[in-house]
């Protein structure tokens, strides 16, 4: 892995890869998960992606990436667990394919995007902060159109009530509202002051502009990083914690998060993976064969996992008269799971699933660049977490099944439908 | 980059496979994943046609419906063995196309006779037909309950009075409860016949290894190719507007042109530009609607064409969707008058080109490219060219042919 530090707090991941027309340079930022500060987080990269100094018009600089083979620019802020990843990515097509100089000219304007933002009397300009709190409020506000995204938001809501990891990525439809430019300004210098930096570039070959350009513009500024990437793990509820909310839907939504009292390193990580997989991952496991294919209980079921917040969540839409049964047929599959009650070959599949996945990770890109920043405090390689995957036993899924509890669910059913 | 029409027509491979099946092969040397797509000119839309001497009609929703089951196989599920081999599946229904996928890193060409296999030995036994249309009726319902499916259906239920293009794709609860495996087997015959049908291979495999592949699974048929039947439609909108209420916390609208069904591949390189130019990310429109806070993210235009349809439409959400229709008529207007600003014609068909050579980096993406471009029935190296070598007179005309009376609009607001 050919990872360096070039200013303090910033590292950068070089992914030699020749076989792309595309080239990629992600800058993310990391940043401790802040109830009061994760609104002005979450609009920076949407407002340094639309303009800067040298392009105050955003149709300006859309038509200037236009012109470069449509490169990309974009913004995005995530809250993966007790942190924020704010990330800058971009990618364009390589000099290889087009020639002309274009990766010096994307080097330069992402350059110019993420360090000379477009300030009036030293703050965001007031009209473009109004625009794209505008525009991240109307997001907020549809967001109940995706009932399926809804739904997975009320429980995170419901169940870190109090958290800062129980709201929307964005952060709350009142804290957006109540971004200023000053404090948008604030929220700039102090992630680039304070956060963990990791630049991944995929590319034939890394560049000393690159590397100049970020190490001179990092080292430029007064940096102090005392992020710790730790977090707060889902406390078990015994019994279980439930809401349930009424709309006009005609098909249910029904979500459980199950917590559990593991600690994630790479090891575990990969035996859970693969107890998710089995669980609600692929066509073979338990909730798509049995509760979707044999009981017909739900026309999606599916689990996901979050290892640093300690809990897997599975989602479901469901016929609001089968609610019940649907819950107690995923159960069901949890204590199969448990007591060992599943074909072994259930396993083999997932892994040559999962590791197909991991191997198909090295073919893009945007996949290499998200395989590294989601583990930018662990870095292990797609073939060595490949390696771990391989060497799972039936017997570490039947033990890390038992150490998940259901502790909180959640279902959004028609007014009148239901059950 | 002047050539990248030459450049794809270097890299895709066209085989006219003796079964009459088209084959497009795409080599992505040192690539660890392949992908393979599988797919019939067979969607939602072709609900009424010749079969043998008589002309058949078949429940609306039929070939979603025949989709999902075919993964149901004598010997097993088709996902199963798939999984057994770690590949990942999946399929999908379109108007005018049913399309079956895979991916995998490993057992490419065990995974490829999977494909090939499954998808041309249909199975179906009035057990599993009646389960089908329980999971079925649960897809329909999670379609209701999506406003921006909604609104987008119901704009085409504007536009056309009786192409099927305005019935939806997975059917209704009602109709698919008609549907029986005589109709199915009817169906598969009919319309998964090798000449109506095309294969795209995108990642590093042998090339002879494949060919092998496909003399074995597919066999020539000597079907006619099928022909569905559409009612001749009215160049105007059928309806000029129509409201849903529902839930929503905001309105949301699609509205649009029909247009001529019958374009050349240089008329649709124009349409699609023509789009962008109109109110894309680059447009003076699109900063216009931003700044007086009548679009946000949601905003989007697009053309869309397929057999006997064709139609431009934008949708979003708006408090004020009559505004936005008034906004994009007037910009039409405008150029109409003022003519193409030839310069942001130039960056916009740049950008355009560029997207499509972005997506070769994806065995998806390409694949997704090359079966759309099979279906509209143009070479893919061919629409690039006819995108590069475009003119401002070429959009000028495909702006030009939106009329008044091919407009409709579509909202959703709340109760």
């Amino acid at each position: 892995m050919n990872i360096i530090n070039i200013a303090p707090g910033v590292d950068l991941l070089f992914i030699q890869n020749d076989r792309f027309k595309t080239e990629r340079i992600s800058v993310n930022f990391y940043l401790p998960l802040q109830k009061d500060k994760m609104a002005q987080r979450s609009l920076l990269p949407q407002i340094l992606t639309s303009e800067s100094a040298a392009y105050p018009d955003f149709t300006a600089l859309n038509r200037k990436l236009c012109s470069l083979y449509s490169a990309e620019i974009s913004g995005s802020a995530e809250k993966p667990a007790d942190f924020q990843k704010i990330n800058i990515d971009c990618c364009y097509l390589s000099e290889a394919t087009v020639g002309g100089g274009i990766s010096d000219e994307v080097l330069k304007l992402l350059f110019e995007l993420i360090f000379n933002p477009n300030f009036e009397n030293g703050v965001f300009c007031k009209e473009s902060v109004e625009r794209e709190k505008r525009l991240t409020c109307e997001r907020i506000i549809a967001h109940f159109n995706n009932k399926r995204a809804y739904a997975i938001s009320q429980i995170y809501n419901f169940a870190f009530a109090g958290e800062a990891f129980g709201e929307l990525s964005t952060g709350s439809l009142e804290a957006v509202k109540g971004i200023t430019p000053k404090s948008l300004t604030d929220a700039y210098f102090e992630m680039l002051q304070s956060a963990y930096v990791l630049i991944v570039a995929v590319a034939p070959k890394l560049t000393e502009s690159v590397k100049n350009t970020f190490a001179k513009a990092f080292s430029e500024i007064d940096r102090k990083v005392t992020f710790i990437p730790e977090s707060q793990k889902l406390k078990a509820q015994n019994p279980p914690k439930t809401l349930n909310e009424k709309a006009d839907v005609k098909q249910a939504k029904y979500v459980m998060l199950f917590a559990s009292d593991c600690r994630f390193d790479n090891r575990q990580k990969a035996v859970a993976n693969i107890f998710c997989d089995i669980f609600g991952g692929g066509t073979y496991s338990l909730l798509f064969s049995v509760v979707r294919e044999k009981m017909n209980l739900c026309y999606y079921c599916a689990s996901r996992l979050n290892a640093r917040k300690g809990f897997l969540m599975v989602d479901s839409g469901v016929d609001g008269k089968n609610l019940t049964a649907a819950h107690e047929g995923i159960l069901q599959q949890l204590e199969k799971i448990k007591s060992g009650d599943f074909d072994d070959e259930i396993i083999e599949k997932s892994k040559i699933t999962v590791t197909s996945a991991l191997k198909a990770a090295d073919d893009s890109s945007a996949a290499i660049s998200g395989f590294y920043s989601g583990r930018f405090d662990s870095l292990i390689t797609p073939d060595e977490y490949a390696e771990l995957i391989n060497s799972v036993t039936k017997e570490e899924v039947c033990d890390m099944a038992k150490r998940f509890a259901l502790s909180h669910t959640y279902t959004l059913s028609g007014r009148e439908s239901d059950e | 980059m002047n050539n990248a029409s030459k450049f794809l027509d270097s890299v895709l491979k066209r085989i006219d496979h003796p079964s009459g099946l088209t084959v497009y092969l795409y080599k992505m040397p040192g690539f660890a994943s392949n992908y393979a797509i599988f797919g019939t000119r067979y969607g939602s839309i072709d609900n009424r046609f010749r079969f043998g001497e008589k002309i058949i009609e078949v429940p609306g929703g039929i070939a979603h419906f025949l989709e999902h089951k075919m993964f149901e196989c004598a010997d097993g599920d088709a996902f199963e063995k798939f999984a057994r081999y770690g590949a990942y599946s999946n399929a999908y229904t379109s108007f005018d196309r049913t399309c079956y996928l895979f991916s995998c890193t490993d057992f490419f060409y065990e995974n490829l006779q999977n494909l090939l296999n499954f998808v041309s030995v249909p199975y179906f036994t009035e057990d599993t037909v009646k389960k089908e249309q329980g999971i079925i009726g649960q897809e329909i319902t999670m379609y209701d309950d999506m406003p921006s499916w909604v609104v987008f259906i119901n704009l085409l239920k504007c536009l056309y009075k009786d192409h099927p293009v305005n019935i939806d794709i997975p059917g209704t609860i009602e109709s698919i409860a008609q549907i029986t495996p005589k109709l199915l087997y009817d169906c598969h015959k009919t319309f998964y016949t090798p000449a109506n049908m095309f294969l795209c291979v995108c990642g590093d495999f042998d090339e002879d290894k494949v060919v092998d592949i496909i003399d074995v699974e597919i066999k020539g048929d000597n079907a006619p190719l099928p022909v569905s039947i559409f009612e001749k439609e009215s160049r105007s909108a059928y309806k000029q507007s129509f409201g849903a209420v529902m839930q929503v916390p905001k309105p949301l609208f699609a509205f649009g042109f029909k247009e001529n069904p019958k374009l050349s591949c240089r008329e649709i390189a124009a349409k699609d530009i023509a789009v962008k130019l109109i109110s894309g990310e680059c447009s003076p429109l699109y900063k216009t609607l931003l700044e007086e806070k009548l679009i946000d993210g949601s905003f989007s235009g697009a053309f869309s064409f397929g057999r006997g349809f064709a139609f431009t439409s934008f949708e979003g959400n708006s408090d004020n969707p009559q505004a936005v229709a008034d906004a994009v008529l007037g910009e039409i207007e405008r150029i109409k008058t003022d003519g193409v600003d030839i310069s942001l014609f130039e960056d916009i068909k740049k950008g355009y080109v560029g997207e499509i050579l972005k997506d070769f980096d994806n065995g998806e993406d390409v694949a997704a490219f090359i079966c759309d471009c099979a279906c509209k029935g143009f070479n893919p190296a061919k629409y690039i060219e006819e995108i590069e070598n475009l003119t401002g007179k070429d959009v000028k005309d495909a702006i030009d042919s939106f009329f008044k009376d091919a407009f409709a609009i579509s909202t959703v607001t709340a109760k």
